[in-house]
Protein backbone atom coordinates (compact mmCIF):
# COMPACT_ATOMS: atom_id res chain seq x y z
CA UNK A 1 0.00 0.00 0.00
CA UNK A 2 2.71 2.34 1.09
CA UNK A 3 4.80 1.40 -1.95
CA UNK A 4 1.92 2.30 -4.32
CA UNK A 5 1.51 5.67 -2.68
CA UNK A 6 5.22 6.32 -3.08
CA UNK A 7 5.08 5.37 -6.80
CA UNK A 8 2.20 7.81 -7.43
CA UNK A 9 4.08 10.63 -5.80
CA UNK A 10 7.17 9.90 -7.84
CA UNK A 11 5.12 9.83 -11.05
CA UNK A 12 3.52 13.20 -10.25
CA UNK A 13 6.91 14.73 -9.53
CA UNK A 14 8.26 13.41 -12.82
CA UNK A 15 5.34 14.89 -14.79
CA UNK A 16 5.86 18.27 -13.08
CA UNK A 17 9.56 18.20 -13.92
CA UNK A 18 8.98 17.38 -17.59
CA UNK A 19 6.25 20.03 -17.89
CA UNK A 20 8.57 22.64 -16.35
CA UNK A 21 11.30 21.73 -18.80
CA UNK A 22 8.96 22.17 -21.80
CA UNK A 23 7.74 25.54 -20.51
CA UNK A 24 11.28 26.80 -20.14
CA UNK A 25 12.29 25.75 -23.65
CA UNK A 26 9.34 27.34 -25.56
CA UNK A 27 9.95 30.92 -27.00
CA UNK A 28 7.53 33.81 -27.40
CA UNK A 29 6.24 34.52 -30.90
CA UNK A 30 4.94 37.89 -32.13
CA UNK A 31 2.48 37.80 -34.97
CA UNK A 32 1.26 38.86 -37.38
CA UNK A 33 4.17 41.00 -38.67
CA UNK A 34 4.16 42.95 -41.90
CA UNK A 35 7.61 43.65 -43.16
CA UNK A 36 6.53 45.16 -46.48
CA UNK A 37 8.08 48.34 -47.81
CA UNK A 38 5.54 50.66 -49.44
CA UNK A 39 7.75 51.38 -52.41
CA UNK A 40 10.84 49.85 -53.93
CA UNK A 41 14.18 51.50 -53.32
CA UNK A 42 16.25 52.40 -56.32
CA UNK A 43 19.88 52.95 -55.39
CA UNK A 44 23.09 53.65 -57.19
CA UNK A 45 25.86 51.11 -57.01
CA UNK A 46 29.25 52.31 -55.89
CA UNK A 47 32.34 51.21 -57.79
CA UNK A 48 33.05 48.70 -55.03
CA UNK A 49 29.52 47.25 -55.49
CA UNK A 50 28.29 48.65 -52.19
CA UNK A 51 24.73 49.89 -51.90
CA UNK A 52 22.99 51.71 -49.04
CA UNK A 53 19.37 52.40 -48.18
CA UNK A 54 19.46 55.38 -45.80
CA UNK A 55 15.74 55.15 -44.96
CA UNK A 56 16.13 51.59 -43.65
CA UNK A 57 19.76 51.92 -42.53
CA UNK A 58 20.80 48.92 -44.61
CA UNK A 59 24.01 48.64 -46.55
CA UNK A 60 25.35 45.64 -48.42
CA UNK A 61 27.71 44.52 -51.13
CA UNK A 62 26.09 43.07 -54.28
CA UNK A 63 29.22 41.97 -56.14
CA UNK A 64 28.22 38.27 -55.97
CA UNK A 65 24.87 38.98 -57.58
CA UNK A 66 26.56 40.94 -60.40
CA UNK A 67 29.01 38.06 -60.85
CA UNK A 68 26.10 35.66 -61.12
CA UNK A 69 24.37 37.93 -63.64
CA UNK A 70 27.66 38.35 -65.49
CA UNK A 71 27.31 42.13 -65.36
CA UNK A 72 30.86 43.01 -64.42
CA UNK A 73 33.13 44.78 -66.85
CA UNK A 74 36.69 45.73 -65.82
CA UNK A 75 35.79 45.00 -62.24
CA UNK A 76 32.96 47.59 -62.38
CA UNK A 77 29.20 47.06 -62.48
CA UNK A 78 27.69 47.28 -65.96
CA UNK A 79 24.34 48.36 -64.62
CA UNK A 80 24.42 51.37 -62.30
CA UNK A 81 21.25 50.92 -60.32
CA UNK A 82 19.56 48.10 -58.41
CA UNK A 83 15.99 47.90 -57.24
CA UNK A 84 15.21 46.48 -53.86
CA UNK A 85 11.94 45.79 -52.12
CA UNK A 86 10.72 43.76 -49.16
CA UNK A 87 7.44 41.87 -49.18
CA UNK A 88 5.02 41.63 -46.31
CA UNK A 89 6.43 38.24 -45.22
CA UNK A 90 9.93 39.67 -44.88
CA UNK A 91 11.63 38.42 -48.03
CA UNK A 92 13.79 40.83 -49.96
CA UNK A 93 13.67 41.05 -53.77
CA UNK A 94 16.59 42.41 -55.72
CA UNK A 95 16.82 43.05 -59.43
CA UNK A 96 18.00 45.62 -61.92
CA UNK A 97 18.41 46.68 -65.52
CA UNK A 98 19.73 43.84 -67.70
CA UNK A 99 19.22 41.30 -64.89
CA UNK A 100 17.94 37.90 -65.98
CA UNK A 101 16.64 37.01 -62.54
CA UNK A 102 14.91 38.48 -59.55
CA UNK A 103 16.75 37.38 -56.40
CA UNK A 104 14.81 36.47 -53.27
CA UNK A 105 16.89 37.04 -50.16
CA UNK A 106 16.57 36.49 -46.45
CA UNK A 107 18.66 38.22 -43.78
CA UNK A 108 21.08 36.11 -41.81
CA UNK A 109 23.82 36.94 -39.32
CA UNK A 110 25.65 39.81 -41.09
CA UNK A 111 24.72 38.46 -44.50
CA UNK A 112 21.87 37.94 -46.92
CA UNK A 113 21.19 34.55 -48.29
CA UNK A 114 19.65 34.01 -51.74
CA UNK A 115 16.79 31.58 -51.22
CA UNK A 116 15.39 31.75 -54.73
CA UNK A 117 16.37 33.02 -58.15
CA UNK A 118 13.28 33.82 -60.19
CA UNK A 119 14.23 33.57 -63.83
CA UNK A 120 12.53 36.23 -65.94
CA UNK A 121 14.33 36.83 -69.19
CA UNK A 122 17.30 35.28 -70.95
CA UNK A 123 18.28 38.57 -72.62
CA UNK A 124 17.98 40.56 -69.44
CA UNK A 125 15.14 42.77 -68.28
CA UNK A 126 14.39 46.20 -69.78
CA UNK A 127 13.21 48.90 -67.40
CA UNK A 128 12.16 46.59 -64.59
CA UNK A 129 10.27 47.94 -61.56
CA UNK A 130 8.72 46.33 -58.50
CA UNK A 131 5.54 47.37 -56.73
CA UNK A 132 4.30 46.33 -53.32
CA UNK A 133 0.92 44.69 -53.75
CA UNK A 134 0.37 43.09 -50.36
CA UNK A 135 0.20 39.38 -51.04
CA UNK A 136 2.69 39.53 -53.85
CA UNK A 137 5.22 41.75 -55.56
CA UNK A 138 4.29 43.15 -58.94
CA UNK A 139 7.15 43.07 -61.42
CA UNK A 140 6.83 45.51 -64.30
CA UNK A 141 8.87 45.10 -67.44
CA UNK A 142 9.40 47.24 -70.52
CA UNK A 143 8.16 50.44 -68.83
CA UNK A 144 5.08 48.75 -67.43
CA UNK A 145 3.99 47.10 -70.66
CA UNK A 146 4.41 43.67 -69.11
CA UNK A 147 3.42 42.80 -65.59
CA UNK A 148 4.23 39.71 -63.53
CA UNK A 149 3.15 38.67 -60.07
CA UNK A 150 5.93 37.12 -58.03
CA UNK A 151 6.50 35.90 -54.49
CA UNK A 152 9.34 34.10 -52.72
CA UNK A 153 8.58 30.88 -54.58
CA UNK A 154 8.54 32.32 -58.11
CA UNK A 155 6.14 33.66 -60.69
CA UNK A 156 2.50 33.26 -59.71
CA UNK B 1 -19.78 71.48 -65.77
CA UNK B 2 -16.70 71.91 -67.93
CA UNK B 3 -14.57 71.94 -64.80
CA UNK B 4 -16.15 68.67 -63.56
CA UNK B 5 -15.65 66.85 -66.84
CA UNK B 6 -12.08 68.10 -66.97
CA UNK B 7 -11.49 66.73 -63.50
CA UNK B 8 -13.04 63.40 -64.49
CA UNK B 9 -10.80 63.26 -67.54
CA UNK B 10 -7.83 63.97 -65.34
CA UNK B 11 -8.80 61.19 -62.95
CA UNK B 12 -9.29 58.76 -65.82
CA UNK B 13 -6.00 59.70 -67.40
CA UNK B 14 -4.42 59.10 -64.02
CA UNK B 15 -6.20 55.79 -63.31
CA UNK B 16 -5.51 54.16 -66.65
CA UNK B 17 -1.72 54.41 -66.72
CA UNK B 18 -1.53 53.53 -63.04
CA UNK B 19 -2.28 49.93 -63.92
CA UNK B 20 1.15 49.55 -65.41
CA UNK B 21 3.08 52.24 -63.56
CA UNK B 22 5.91 51.77 -61.17
CA UNK B 23 5.09 53.04 -57.68
CA UNK B 24 8.60 54.37 -57.52
CA UNK B 25 8.09 56.48 -60.66
CA UNK B 26 4.71 57.63 -59.42
CA UNK B 27 6.31 58.72 -56.16
CA UNK B 28 9.02 60.59 -58.03
CA UNK B 29 6.37 62.32 -60.13
CA UNK B 30 4.45 63.29 -57.03
CA UNK B 31 7.60 64.76 -55.53
CA UNK B 32 8.36 66.56 -58.79
CA UNK B 33 4.81 67.98 -58.76
CA UNK B 34 5.36 69.31 -55.22
CA UNK B 35 8.68 70.88 -56.27
CA UNK B 36 7.04 72.48 -59.30
CA UNK B 37 4.35 74.09 -57.14
CA UNK B 38 6.98 75.24 -54.65
CA UNK B 39 8.92 76.89 -57.45
CA UNK B 40 5.78 78.59 -58.71
CA UNK B 41 5.15 79.93 -55.20
CA UNK B 42 8.70 81.21 -54.99
CA UNK B 43 8.41 82.98 -58.31
CA UNK B 44 4.96 84.49 -57.69
CA UNK B 45 4.97 88.26 -57.57
CA UNK B 46 1.31 89.11 -57.32
CA UNK B 47 -1.59 88.02 -55.18
CA UNK B 48 -3.44 86.96 -58.35
CA UNK B 49 -0.62 84.57 -59.24
CA UNK B 50 -0.88 83.08 -55.76
CA UNK B 51 -4.61 82.66 -56.17
CA UNK B 52 -3.98 80.60 -59.29
CA UNK B 53 -1.37 78.51 -57.48
CA UNK B 54 -3.89 77.83 -54.69
CA UNK B 55 -6.26 76.46 -57.32
CA UNK B 56 -3.43 74.29 -58.69
CA UNK B 57 -2.85 72.89 -55.21
CA UNK B 58 -6.52 71.94 -54.95
CA UNK B 59 -6.25 70.16 -58.34
CA UNK B 60 -3.04 68.45 -57.29
CA UNK B 61 -4.67 67.30 -54.05
CA UNK B 62 -7.70 65.88 -55.87
CA UNK B 63 -5.49 64.17 -58.47
CA UNK B 64 -3.41 62.32 -55.86
CA UNK B 65 -6.03 61.86 -53.14
CA UNK B 66 -7.01 58.34 -54.30
CA UNK B 67 -3.46 57.11 -53.68
CA UNK B 68 -3.27 58.71 -50.25
CA UNK B 69 -2.71 55.36 -48.48
CA UNK B 70 0.33 54.61 -50.59
CA UNK B 71 1.67 58.17 -50.33
CA UNK B 72 1.20 58.27 -46.55
CA UNK B 73 3.54 55.27 -46.26
CA UNK B 74 5.95 56.21 -49.03
CA UNK B 75 6.40 59.83 -47.93
CA UNK B 76 7.41 58.90 -44.40
CA UNK B 77 8.23 60.87 -42.17
CA UNK B 78 5.81 63.23 -43.99
CA UNK B 79 2.45 62.18 -45.30
CA UNK B 80 0.14 63.26 -48.07
CA UNK B 81 -1.87 65.73 -45.97
CA UNK B 82 1.20 67.26 -44.36
CA UNK B 83 2.78 67.87 -47.78
CA UNK B 84 -0.39 69.60 -49.01
CA UNK B 85 -0.52 71.61 -45.77
CA UNK B 86 3.09 72.66 -46.30
CA UNK B 87 2.25 73.90 -49.79
CA UNK B 88 -0.73 75.86 -48.49
CA UNK B 89 1.39 77.38 -45.74
CA UNK B 90 4.00 78.42 -48.27
CA UNK B 91 1.29 80.16 -50.29
CA UNK B 92 0.09 82.03 -47.24
CA UNK B 93 3.66 82.98 -46.25
CA UNK B 94 4.30 84.24 -49.74
CA UNK B 95 1.08 86.23 -49.60
CA UNK B 96 2.35 87.93 -46.47
CA UNK B 97 5.70 88.53 -48.12
CA UNK B 98 4.06 90.15 -51.15
CA UNK B 99 2.00 92.39 -48.87
CA UNK B 100 5.15 93.24 -46.98
CA UNK B 101 6.93 93.97 -50.21
CA UNK B 102 4.24 96.49 -51.10
CA UNK B 103 4.81 98.12 -47.72
CA UNK B 104 8.56 98.00 -48.24
CA UNK B 105 8.18 99.70 -51.59
CA UNK B 106 6.29 102.47 -49.79
CA UNK B 107 9.12 102.68 -47.26
CA UNK B 108 11.61 103.00 -50.07
CA UNK B 109 9.57 105.88 -51.41
CA UNK B 110 9.60 107.42 -47.97
CA UNK B 111 13.38 107.13 -47.81
CA UNK B 112 13.76 109.02 -51.06
CA UNK B 113 11.51 111.77 -49.72
CA UNK B 114 13.52 111.90 -46.49
CA UNK B 115 16.70 112.17 -48.46
CA UNK B 116 15.34 115.10 -50.46
CA UNK B 117 14.18 116.83 -47.27
CA UNK B 118 17.63 116.46 -45.70
CA UNK B 119 19.24 118.02 -48.76
CA UNK B 120 16.86 120.95 -48.65
CA UNK B 121 17.33 121.45 -44.90
CA UNK B 122 21.11 121.37 -45.19
CA UNK B 123 21.12 124.26 -47.60
CA UNK B 124 18.65 126.08 -45.31
CA UNK B 125 21.04 125.68 -42.38
CA UNK B 126 23.90 127.30 -44.23
CA UNK B 127 21.69 130.19 -45.21
CA UNK B 128 21.07 130.72 -41.48
CA UNK B 129 24.81 130.65 -40.76
CA UNK B 130 25.40 133.21 -43.52
CA UNK B 131 22.58 135.40 -42.21
CA UNK B 132 24.13 135.34 -38.73
CA UNK B 133 27.47 136.41 -40.17
CA UNK B 134 25.93 139.26 -42.10
CA UNK B 135 23.91 140.33 -39.05
CA UNK B 136 27.06 140.52 -36.99
CA UNK B 137 28.58 142.86 -39.56
CA UNK B 138 25.43 144.87 -40.28
CA UNK B 139 25.14 148.44 -39.09
CA UNK B 140 21.95 148.19 -37.11
CA UNK B 141 21.06 148.99 -33.55
CA UNK B 142 22.11 146.46 -30.93
CA UNK B 143 18.64 145.50 -29.72
CA UNK B 144 17.42 144.92 -33.26
CA UNK B 145 20.49 142.82 -34.05
CA UNK B 146 20.01 140.70 -30.94
CA UNK B 147 16.39 140.13 -31.82
CA UNK B 148 17.30 139.02 -35.34
CA UNK B 149 20.17 136.87 -34.10
CA UNK B 150 17.91 135.10 -31.63
CA UNK B 151 15.45 134.37 -34.39
CA UNK B 152 18.19 133.00 -36.64
CA UNK B 153 19.60 130.79 -33.88
CA UNK B 154 16.12 129.46 -33.16
CA UNK B 155 15.79 128.67 -36.88
CA UNK B 156 19.15 126.87 -36.81
CA UNK B 157 18.08 124.85 -33.79
CA UNK B 158 14.87 123.84 -35.49
CA UNK B 159 16.72 123.00 -38.67
CA UNK B 160 19.18 120.80 -36.77
CA UNK B 161 16.34 119.08 -34.90
CA UNK B 162 14.57 118.35 -38.15
CA UNK B 163 17.70 117.01 -39.79
CA UNK B 164 18.60 114.87 -36.80
CA UNK B 165 15.11 113.41 -36.84
CA UNK B 166 15.26 112.85 -40.58
CA UNK B 167 18.64 111.12 -40.47
CA UNK B 168 17.67 108.81 -37.58
CA UNK B 169 14.36 108.22 -39.33
CA UNK B 170 16.23 107.37 -42.51
CA UNK B 171 18.59 105.01 -40.67
CA UNK B 172 15.65 103.33 -38.95
CA UNK B 173 13.87 102.96 -42.27
CA UNK B 174 16.98 101.41 -43.79
CA UNK B 175 17.07 98.95 -40.94
CA UNK B 176 13.35 98.27 -41.18
CA UNK B 177 13.59 97.50 -44.88
CA UNK B 178 16.64 95.31 -44.29
CA UNK B 179 14.95 93.40 -41.44
CA UNK B 180 11.74 92.92 -43.31
CA UNK B 181 13.40 91.55 -46.39
CA UNK B 182 16.09 89.58 -44.58
CA UNK B 183 13.59 87.27 -42.93
CA UNK B 184 11.88 86.34 -46.15
CA UNK B 185 13.34 85.08 -49.40
CA UNK B 186 14.01 87.80 -51.91
CA UNK B 187 11.29 88.39 -54.43
CA UNK B 188 12.30 87.45 -57.94
CA UNK B 189 13.79 90.41 -59.73
CA UNK B 190 13.65 92.77 -56.78
CA UNK B 191 16.35 94.13 -54.56
CA UNK B 192 16.31 93.89 -50.81
CA UNK B 193 17.88 97.27 -50.49
CA UNK B 194 16.89 100.81 -51.14
CA UNK B 195 18.25 102.43 -54.21
CA UNK B 196 19.50 105.70 -52.76
CA UNK B 197 22.70 107.59 -53.25
CA UNK B 198 24.84 106.13 -50.48
CA UNK B 199 27.61 108.70 -50.79
CA UNK B 200 25.11 111.53 -50.46
CA UNK B 201 23.60 109.97 -47.33
CA UNK B 202 27.00 109.49 -45.72
CA UNK B 203 28.00 113.04 -46.70
CA UNK B 204 24.82 114.43 -45.18
CA UNK B 205 25.38 112.43 -42.02
CA UNK B 206 28.92 113.68 -41.52
CA UNK B 207 27.91 117.27 -42.28
CA UNK B 208 25.06 117.00 -39.82
CA UNK B 209 27.34 115.70 -37.07
CA UNK B 210 29.73 118.58 -37.65
CA UNK B 211 26.85 121.08 -37.67
CA UNK B 212 25.59 119.68 -34.37
CA UNK B 213 29.05 120.16 -32.87
CA UNK B 214 29.46 123.70 -34.22
CA UNK B 215 25.96 124.69 -33.12
CA UNK B 216 26.93 123.99 -29.52
CA UNK B 217 29.82 126.41 -29.85
CA UNK B 218 27.71 129.11 -31.54
CA UNK B 219 24.75 128.99 -29.19
CA UNK B 220 25.66 129.95 -25.64
CA UNK B 221 22.28 130.24 -24.01
CA UNK B 222 20.80 126.81 -24.37
CA UNK B 223 17.87 126.02 -22.12
CA UNK B 224 17.64 122.78 -20.09
CA UNK B 225 14.81 121.58 -22.38
CA UNK B 226 16.98 122.17 -25.45
CA UNK B 227 19.87 120.29 -23.86
CA UNK B 228 17.50 117.43 -23.16
CA UNK B 229 16.50 117.34 -26.83
CA UNK B 230 20.12 117.52 -28.01
CA UNK B 231 21.28 114.74 -25.66
CA UNK B 232 18.43 112.53 -26.78
CA UNK B 233 19.10 113.24 -30.46
CA UNK B 234 22.75 112.28 -30.03
CA UNK B 235 21.85 109.03 -28.27
CA UNK B 236 19.24 108.19 -30.88
CA UNK B 237 21.70 108.83 -33.68
CA UNK B 238 24.28 106.57 -32.04
CA UNK B 239 21.76 103.76 -31.62
CA UNK B 240 20.25 104.08 -35.09
CA UNK B 241 23.63 104.26 -36.81
CA UNK B 242 25.14 101.29 -35.02
CA UNK B 243 22.08 99.14 -35.63
CA UNK B 244 22.60 99.20 -39.40
CA UNK B 245 24.42 96.03 -40.47
CA UNK B 246 27.54 96.21 -42.62
CA UNK B 247 25.68 94.54 -45.47
CA UNK B 248 23.44 97.61 -45.88
CA UNK B 249 26.40 99.98 -45.92
CA UNK B 250 28.11 97.74 -48.46
CA UNK B 251 25.01 97.90 -50.62
CA UNK B 252 24.94 101.70 -50.34
CA UNK B 253 28.65 102.39 -50.66
CA UNK B 254 29.77 99.50 -52.84
CA UNK B 255 31.41 96.18 -52.10
CA UNK B 256 34.92 97.64 -51.97
CA UNK B 257 34.09 100.44 -49.54
CA UNK B 258 36.05 100.50 -46.28
CA UNK B 259 33.04 100.09 -44.01
CA UNK B 260 35.09 99.62 -40.82
CA UNK B 261 36.91 102.88 -41.33
CA UNK B 262 33.76 104.75 -42.32
CA UNK B 263 31.93 103.48 -39.22
CA UNK B 264 34.91 104.40 -37.05
CA UNK B 265 34.90 107.96 -38.43
CA UNK B 266 31.19 108.44 -37.90
CA UNK B 267 31.39 107.03 -34.38
CA UNK B 268 34.31 109.33 -33.60
CA UNK B 269 32.28 112.33 -34.80
CA UNK B 270 29.32 111.21 -32.75
CA UNK B 271 31.60 110.87 -29.70
CA UNK B 272 32.87 114.42 -30.34
CA UNK B 273 29.28 115.63 -30.46
CA UNK B 274 28.63 113.92 -27.11
CA UNK B 275 31.75 115.49 -25.62
CA UNK B 276 30.74 118.91 -26.94
CA UNK B 277 27.32 118.57 -25.30
CA UNK B 278 29.05 117.85 -21.99
CA UNK B 279 31.40 120.78 -22.46
CA UNK B 280 28.65 123.20 -23.47
CA UNK B 281 26.42 122.09 -20.59
CA UNK B 282 29.27 122.52 -18.11
CA UNK B 283 30.07 125.99 -19.44
CA UNK B 284 26.41 127.00 -19.29
CA UNK B 285 26.02 125.93 -15.66
CA UNK B 286 29.34 127.48 -14.70
CA UNK B 287 28.09 130.74 -16.15
CA UNK B 288 24.80 130.56 -14.23
CA UNK B 289 26.71 130.13 -10.96
CA UNK B 290 29.17 132.85 -11.90
CA UNK B 291 26.32 135.29 -12.58
CA UNK B 292 25.47 134.99 -8.86
CA UNK B 293 29.10 135.54 -7.90
CA UNK B 294 29.63 131.91 -7.04
CA UNK B 295 33.15 131.40 -8.27
CA UNK B 296 33.68 127.70 -8.86
CA UNK B 297 36.93 125.99 -9.77
CA UNK B 298 37.24 125.76 -13.55
CA UNK B 299 35.70 122.63 -15.08
CA UNK B 300 35.76 121.07 -18.56
CA UNK B 301 33.26 118.32 -17.95
CA UNK B 302 30.10 118.05 -15.94
CA UNK B 303 31.79 115.62 -13.54
CA UNK B 304 34.46 118.23 -12.81
CA UNK B 305 31.79 120.87 -12.32
CA UNK B 306 29.93 118.66 -9.87
CA UNK B 307 33.13 118.17 -7.91
CA UNK B 308 33.67 121.94 -7.92
CA UNK B 309 30.16 122.46 -6.55
CA UNK B 310 30.83 120.04 -3.72
CA UNK B 311 34.22 121.66 -2.99
CA UNK B 312 32.63 125.11 -2.97
CA UNK B 313 29.80 124.09 -0.65
CA UNK B 314 32.18 122.32 1.72
CA UNK B 315 34.60 125.23 1.80
CA UNK B 316 31.97 127.90 2.26
CA UNK B 317 30.01 126.01 4.89
CA UNK B 318 32.97 126.02 7.28
CA UNK B 319 34.29 129.47 6.34
CA UNK B 320 34.58 132.00 9.18
CA UNK B 321 32.72 135.25 8.96
CA UNK B 322 29.88 137.15 10.43
CA UNK B 323 26.55 135.48 10.93
CA UNK B 324 25.06 137.67 8.25
CA UNK B 325 27.83 136.91 5.79
CA UNK B 326 27.62 133.15 6.29
CA UNK B 327 23.87 133.17 5.95
CA UNK B 328 24.09 135.27 2.83
CA UNK B 329 26.57 132.85 1.22
CA UNK B 330 24.31 129.95 2.05
CA UNK B 331 21.26 131.69 0.66
CA UNK B 332 22.94 132.50 -2.64
CA UNK B 333 24.38 129.05 -3.23
CA UNK B 334 21.92 126.67 -1.64
CA UNK B 335 18.63 128.54 -1.79
CA UNK B 336 18.86 130.51 -4.98
CA UNK B 337 21.20 128.48 -7.16
CA UNK B 338 20.98 124.89 -5.98
CA UNK B 339 17.36 124.65 -4.90
CA UNK B 340 15.62 127.11 -7.19
CA UNK B 341 17.73 126.97 -10.33
CA UNK B 342 19.61 123.67 -10.38
CA UNK B 343 17.21 121.27 -8.71
CA UNK B 344 14.14 122.73 -10.34
CA UNK B 345 15.35 123.28 -13.92
CA UNK B 346 18.45 121.18 -14.51
CA UNK B 347 18.56 118.19 -12.15
CA UNK B 348 15.59 116.26 -13.67
CA UNK B 349 17.13 116.42 -17.16
CA UNK B 350 20.65 115.72 -15.96
CA UNK B 351 19.50 112.80 -13.84
CA UNK B 352 17.42 111.39 -16.68
CA UNK B 353 20.38 111.55 -19.04
CA UNK B 354 22.86 110.03 -16.61
CA UNK B 355 24.90 113.15 -15.82
CA UNK B 356 24.04 113.18 -12.14
CA UNK B 357 22.82 110.48 -9.78
CA UNK B 358 20.18 110.63 -7.07
CA UNK B 359 22.99 109.94 -4.57
CA UNK B 360 24.87 113.05 -5.74
CA UNK B 361 21.75 115.15 -5.20
CA UNK B 362 21.17 113.69 -1.73
CA UNK B 363 24.82 114.30 -0.77
CA UNK B 364 24.58 117.95 -1.81
CA UNK B 365 21.29 118.32 0.09
CA UNK B 366 22.95 116.94 3.22
CA UNK B 367 25.91 119.23 2.75
CA UNK B 368 23.60 122.22 2.40
CA UNK B 369 21.67 121.25 5.54
CA UNK B 370 24.90 121.16 7.54
CA UNK B 371 25.84 124.49 6.02
CA UNK B 372 22.55 126.06 7.06
CA UNK B 373 22.95 124.73 10.57
CA UNK B 374 26.41 126.23 10.86
CA UNK B 375 25.34 129.51 9.29
CA UNK B 376 22.45 129.85 11.74
CA UNK B 377 24.65 129.40 14.81
CA UNK B 378 24.94 132.73 16.84
CA UNK B 379 27.39 133.68 19.70
CA UNK B 380 25.64 132.94 23.05
CA UNK B 381 24.08 135.93 24.93
CA UNK B 382 25.94 135.18 28.15
CA UNK B 383 29.23 135.55 26.35
CA UNK B 384 28.11 138.92 25.08
CA UNK B 385 27.09 139.94 28.64
CA UNK B 386 30.41 138.88 30.11
CA UNK B 387 32.30 140.67 27.41
CA UNK B 388 30.12 143.77 27.90
CA UNK B 389 30.64 143.61 31.69
CA UNK B 390 34.39 143.35 31.34
CA UNK B 391 34.48 146.13 28.80
CA UNK B 392 32.22 148.26 31.03
CA UNK B 393 34.42 147.65 34.09
CA UNK B 394 37.51 148.58 32.16
CA UNK B 395 35.80 151.75 30.92
CA UNK B 396 34.66 152.76 34.41
CA UNK B 397 38.14 152.10 35.76
CA UNK B 398 39.66 154.23 33.06
CA UNK B 399 37.24 157.07 33.71
CA UNK B 400 37.78 156.80 37.46
CA UNK B 401 41.52 156.80 37.04
CA UNK B 402 41.36 159.76 34.79
CA UNK B 403 39.23 161.65 37.29
CA UNK B 404 41.55 160.78 40.14
CA UNK B 405 44.51 162.05 38.19
CA UNK B 406 42.64 165.22 37.45
CA UNK B 407 41.88 165.87 41.17
CA UNK B 408 45.35 164.91 42.01
CA UNK B 409 46.65 167.33 39.48
CA UNK B 410 44.22 169.99 40.83
CA UNK B 411 45.42 169.36 44.43
CA UNK B 412 49.07 169.88 43.45
CA UNK B 413 48.19 173.02 41.62
CA UNK B 414 46.34 174.42 44.62
CA UNK B 415 49.19 173.51 46.90
CA UNK B 416 51.69 175.19 44.61
CA UNK B 417 49.46 178.26 44.38
CA UNK B 418 49.23 178.42 48.17
CA UNK B 419 53.01 178.08 48.48
CA UNK B 420 53.50 180.76 45.90
CA UNK B 421 51.13 183.08 47.67
CA UNK B 422 52.85 182.39 51.00
CA UNK B 423 56.20 183.08 49.39
CA UNK B 424 54.85 186.28 47.93
CA UNK B 425 53.50 187.28 51.32
CA UNK B 426 56.81 186.54 52.94
CA UNK B 427 58.67 188.62 50.36
CA UNK B 428 56.28 191.43 50.94
CA UNK B 429 56.84 191.26 54.62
Amino acid sequence: MENRFFKRKLFAALIFLVASMFTACSSITIKPVQYGWPVENVVKIASDFNITFPRYSISMNVKNIFKKENLINNNSPVSHQVRFIRDNRGYYYLTGEMFKNVYVLVPEDSEMKVVNEIFINKKGMVSPAMNQRGNYIELLLNNGKKRLKINKDGIL
Amino acid sequence: MLKKSLLLLLLLSFTLPILGQSDYIYLQEFKKGVKKIELKIKKAKTEDALKKISEDIVGFYTYHKMRQNFLDKALYPDNFDSIIEKLKRKVSDKEKEIKLYTKTAKLKNQVSKLERSINALSSGYYKSVKTIDSLNNALIIKSEREKLLKRQIADMQKNLNDRNNLITGLLDTLLLVKNRTATEPELEGTSNYIKINGDNLIGQMITLLNDNISYLTIQKEISPREYDEIIKEQKLFDESFNKIPDAVWKQLLGENADITNFKKNVNQLSARWKKQIDKSLTARLYEIFAEHKVKLDSAETFDDLLQSLFDYAEKKSIEAGSHYERLHNYKVFADTLWNREFLKNWAPILEQNGFISADDITSMQNLNSDWLERANKKTPLLLYLIISFILGTILIYIIAAAKRNKYKRLGIAKKKKREYEEKKKNRGN
